[in-house]
């Protein structure tokens, strides 16, 4: 699929997808309270589109049923050396980060989109990565798609709004 | 608006609920009954026939070997998969959809539905509920009013989702205010018709409500699943996460946060096998 032209690539929850296919398009439906997280290496052209469901493992990481992608603390350093791995350089990536939405509820039992980007958060501080566009929070469901080509990510809320990040 | 009558009338359209699976659940209810009874009443629907041979051959169980008779792939799946996949294959038609309003993707609505079950199962065994038949038949159809509601949604798509993003009014008010019924109300009078036990006709019917005392397990597990399920984001997009969530309810069944990631965690994998068993073509 990677040779060929306009290869779309469906990433589902806790999952991932690093190319350097200029032709490939990400996308991943409906983030709800997970989070979409995108880098984009424009020099490179190494891109990838992260998936997480939750903030922290609690399972056993050693396991080999373990899904890395489903975790903020262990999906995203995968995404980053992967994406090294292809060439990206830490210093010219482009980072984008979109979902973390809420149900209504003050509670704090249904907060994980909250506690995804907090995760999110404290883990690009502490390794010096910057975001540069964040579309995050509220009650909406979003759809995100990064086109290869050119770097360009879009996130579409509802049947009609698409916003360019 | 919209009247009580119309939309009766759009239920009257329904292809009604298949008499098998019906026949089945109450003949499962008897210990005594064997796999040959079953598959004698099952032989006769064509559309199940071949989905449980299909699903027992499947990725799903993993089976070297082809099995590609009835009674055997009865007793093979056992009682408690064959609940599921009966209910599965009755209501899978009705969500074979195009253009719906309340979707922004194909089959959003399908994958919500079966999240919904997967999520209730996994609830129902931590806090040891007593029929977990009754809670996949009501968690799986809960949201059957919004297939008889689809089209109103779409004509009055662009007036919900306003009132949605202007405040933080929730999707069933706005749905109230503009259409004058909610999709948890239909789907009551949907199963109403097709004469579902009343147990499961109320936790459709409450599954947005708030929560009651004395509200049955069956009724608290479902909307507990269904805010799980939006928030793994097995939503169906146009709505999203805009409903209430049910933290006392959490409190009275002693879920805490981790509890309820776990449930989401353990979910997930079984949740993308039965997706992909079962998947209504999405578009890209």
């Amino acid at each position: 699929m990677s040779n060929s032209k306009d290869a779309s690539f469906i990433i589902g929850v806790a999952d991932m997808k690093v190319t350097n296919d200029p032709n490939a398009m990400l996308v991943t439906y409906s983030l709800g309270s997970c989070l979409g997280i995108v880098v984009y290496d424009p020099v490179a052209k190494v891109g990838g589109l992260l998936h997480i469901m939750l903030p922290e493992a609690t399972e056993e990481k050693t396991s080999p049923k373990f899904n890395p992608h489903k975790y903020v603390d262990t999906g995203v350093p995968t995404l980053f050396k992967e994406a090294y791995k292809l060439g990206a350089k830490k210093n010219r990536m482009i980072v984008h980060v979109t979902g973390g939405s809420q149900i209504l509820d003050d509670s704090g039992y249904f907060n994980i989109g909250k506690r995804n980007i907090a995760a999110l958060r404290k883990l690009f501080w502490k390794n010096g990565v910057m975001v540069n566009k964040e579309h995050v929070g509220g009650s909406v469901s979003r759809t995100v798609r990064l086109y290869m080509n050119n770097g360009e990510t879009t996130v579409s809320i509802g049947r009609d709004r698409v916003i360019k990040l | 608006m919209i009247t009580l009558e119309k939309i009766i009338e759009k239920i009257d359209y329904l292809p009604p609920f298949p008499l098998t699976v019906t026949k089945v659940l109450q003949m499962l209810k008897d210990p005594k009954t064997t796999p040959e009874e079953i598959a004698d009443v099952v032989k006769f629907d064509q559309a199940i026939t071949t989905n449980i041979l299909r699903l027992c051959n499947s990725s799903y169980f993993g089976l070297r070997r082809t099995i590609s008779n009835l009674k055997e792939a009865v007793v093979f799946i056992g009682i408690k998969n064959l609940k599921k996949i009966m209910v599965i294959s009755g209501t899978q038609k009705y969500f074979d959809k195009e253009n719906t309003g309340y979707e922004t993707q194909k089959g959003e609505l399908w994958i919500h539905a079966l999240a919904v079950s997967i999520i209730a199962g996994n609830i129902g065994d931590s806090i040891d509920v007593k029929d977990k038949d009754e809670l996949f038949v009501a968690a799986l159809l809960h949201d059957i009013g919004k297939l008889v509601l689809n089209e109103y949604v779409l004509e009055s798509c662009v007036e919900i989702s306003k009132k949605v993003e202007n405040g933080s009014m929730t999707f069933l008010k706005a749905e109230k205010d503009v259409l004058g019924l909610n999709h948890a109300e239909i789907g009551a009078k949907v199963l109403e018709i097709w004469k579902f036990p009343e147990e499961i006709i109320s936790a459709v019917k409450k599954h947005h409500s708030a929560y009651e005392e004395n509200d049955s397990d069956l009724e608290n597990i479902v909307r507990i699943a269904d805010n799980l399920a939006m928030m793994m984001g097995y939503e169906t997009g146009v709505d999203g996460l805009a409903y209430n969530g049910f933290s006392d309810i959490c409190r009275l069944y002693d879920l805490n946060r981790s509890t309820l990631d776990n449930v989401m965690a353990d979910s997930l994998e079984e949740i993308v096998k039965i997706e992909n068993e079962y998947r209504i073509s999405m578009e890209v």
